[in-house]
């Protein structure tokens, strides 16, 4: 995984954080998709694509103290996660757009659809990523839309399934 | 074959020991998974996984094709069984169906599958290696279906195998640690790879080197546009000859690469540097002075002569949970099924597992592979 881009994910989220790792999980993938250079492998998981190398890569920032992870209780009883840089963090985007200027270009390439998408609703993530993956295995939408919603147990005539494929959609030119 | 006995026997067990309409959903799987575990990896091209990086070979995707060939004889004879079996066997491999049992998915493909109880073994007798042994047996005949809450059965093992699923764990861990991840396999591996991708440079530069024609066939055409049968004409030998051919190529480095690969005089393992920026990993500068030193000894061709391979952090633990105790999911992990009927991730019932598990936590490790001679001029590099 490069980390520089997902340091750079995190510092686009703003003062707030970057909320959620299932967020984060997918917007990484959709990023992947539009050709950012993420270096992670997808695999089908719980709520969707999953990559244990940007798991794995935030763990090491973690320890490496560049990423500072924090849990809130939500009102479901379960845990939010939210990632924000430390100033060792600030210090090391820095260091690594000093000394590769080719790799900031390369994010900030990609800067504007990493903000949508962190402002994207967390359903159209989870399922048209989903959808997205699925697509890429068979590109029929139609059986990928299938597959997705039965994948999440979800009613393919829902509005919210249909939105989902509009979003997955719109990342397919 | 031998994942075919395993499945035989997981089967046959499963079948004797399981009740009500699990026994029914059972004996409706015997014939796809059977036929999925002789048949998985019927679409390995020469040499298998190691070759696969050498000409973008898929074996998956030919395992598909050639069950799904209603020319393919073996589609053929499953066809026979019942008309919707290659299909059937075809769902099971790819395993991305929702609607696919996850028990039937486990047992073709996870933590703990026929598979990689079957080239444990298998790989520990071939390489001569005093590791890999496991009681199989043991792991067989205690395996449990489990009706979780959502519907799904899943895989379990009482907690009387837990002591196998650790010998399992272990055996693993020693067959990489010690055969898969050895230097001097990695080491082959990566000197193969290096001498076809100059094949492909040649290529791809308008000065192609010498070609067998079944192999150029299968390699510089998509393939969706090879049949299974041009397919299945590149074997062991074709490759082994088209890598004779090149030992007398004009170019001298593929010449150079196929005589030491075929002479068996691999490149020597060397560790990098510490990197200096931890969000790239950047090794450039010192990549750049290794290839002036290779220079300098006449190795012209600096990137097929300092070659680079990463050891991915899932190649180096045996088993990997889920970080993420929330994400634990029955296909991607091995659970115990305790005497109360509570069911746990095994390591958590199991806690000398953690040390290995968490081998698998680290990150990617990069080792760099240089020709012998050049062993002690890289490694003073800084």
């Amino acid at each position: 995984m490069n980390k520089y881009f997902l340091m750079k994910l995190i510092e686009a989220s703003g003062d707030e954080g970057f909320h959620g790792r299932k967020r984060l999980q997918k917007v990484v993938f959709f990023l992947k998709f539009e050709g950012l250079a993420v270096n992670a492998e997808y695999e089908l998981h719980r709520f969707g694509p999953y990559s244990h190398d940007l798991s794995q890569a935030c763990s090491d920032l973690k320890s490496q103290d560049l990423l500072e992870e924090k849990t809130s209780p939500t009102a479901r009883g379960g845990v939010e996660y939210s990632y924000s840089l430390t100033t060792p963090g600030k210090a090391a985007i820095s260091h690594t757009e000093e000394v590769s200027p080719t790799t900031k270009t390369a994010f900030s390439l990609a800067e504007s659809t990493a903000k949508s998408l962190i402002s994207s609703k967390l359903w159209d993530l989870e399922l048209g990523s989903t959808i997205l993956f699925y697509y890429q295995k068979c590109n029929d939408w139609d059986h990928a839309f299938s597959n997705a919603c039965e994948f999440k147990r979800k009613d393919s005539t829902s509005s919210s399934s249909t939105s989902a494929l509009a979003f997955a959609k719109s990342f397919v030119k | 074959m031998g994942v075919l006995y395993l499945m035989s026997k997981a089967y046959s067990h499963l079948r004797d020991t399981v009740k009500g309409s699990q026994k029914a959903q059972v004996e409706h799987a015997k014939h796809s998974l059977l036929a999925a575990a002789l048949l998985h990896d019927v679409g390995h091209g020469p040499f298998s996984h190691l070759f696969e990086p050498c000409m973008g070979i898929n074996h998956e995707y030919w395992s598909i094709r050639i069950i799904s060939d209603p020319e393919s004889c073996i589609h053929r004879k499953l066809s026979k069984v019942y008309s919707n079996l290659p299909t059937d066997v075809c769902e099971l491999i790819k395993g991305d169906k929702p609607s696919l049992p996850r028990w039937e998915k486990s047992l073709i493909s996870s933590q703990l599958d026929m598979d990689r109880m079957d080239y444990l073994r298998r790989d520990s007798l071939f390489s001569g290696a005093g590791y890999g042994h496991f009681d199989w047996s043991r792991l067989i005949t205690t395996m449990e279906l489990h009706e979780n809450d959502n519907e799904s059965i899943d895989l379990v093992w009482p907690e009387k195998a837990s002591m196998s699923i650790e010998e399992y764990i272990f055996a693993r861990y020693y067959m990489y640690q010690n055969v898969y991840l050895h230097k001097t396999t990695r080491g082959f591996e990566v000197l193969l790879q290096a001498m076809w991708k100059r094949a492909k440079t040649l290529i791809d530069e308008g000065s192609p080197p010498e070609l067998i024609p079944a192999i150029e066939k299968l390699w510089l055409n998509d393939p969706d546009d090879i049949s299974v049968a041009e397919y299945l004409a590149v074997e062991e030998h074709s490759v082994l000859y088209q890598m004779q051919a090149w030992t007398s190529s004009t170019d001298s480095v593929l010449k150079d690469l196929a005589t030491r690969f075929l002479n068996r005089d691999g490149f020597a393992m060397i560790d990098p540097p510490p990197v200096s920026d931890p969000l790239t990993e950047d090794r450039s500068e010192w990549e750049s002075k290794v290839a002036d030193a290779l220079n300098d000894k006449d190795f012209k061709n600096a990137s097929c002569y300092c070659l680079k391979d990463e050891l991915k952090a899932k190649y180096l633990s045996p088993y990997r949970p889920e970080p993420e105790k929330g994400l634990q999911d029955m296909t991607n992990a091995i659970f115990i099924k305790s005497d109360n009927g509570q069911v746990l991730e095994v390591s958590e019932s199991l806690p000398r597992l953690k040390a290995v598990i968490e081998m698998g936590m680290s990150s990617s490790k990069f080792k760099y592979y240089v020709p012998k001679s050049m062993r002690k001029i890289v490694q003073n590099i800084k």
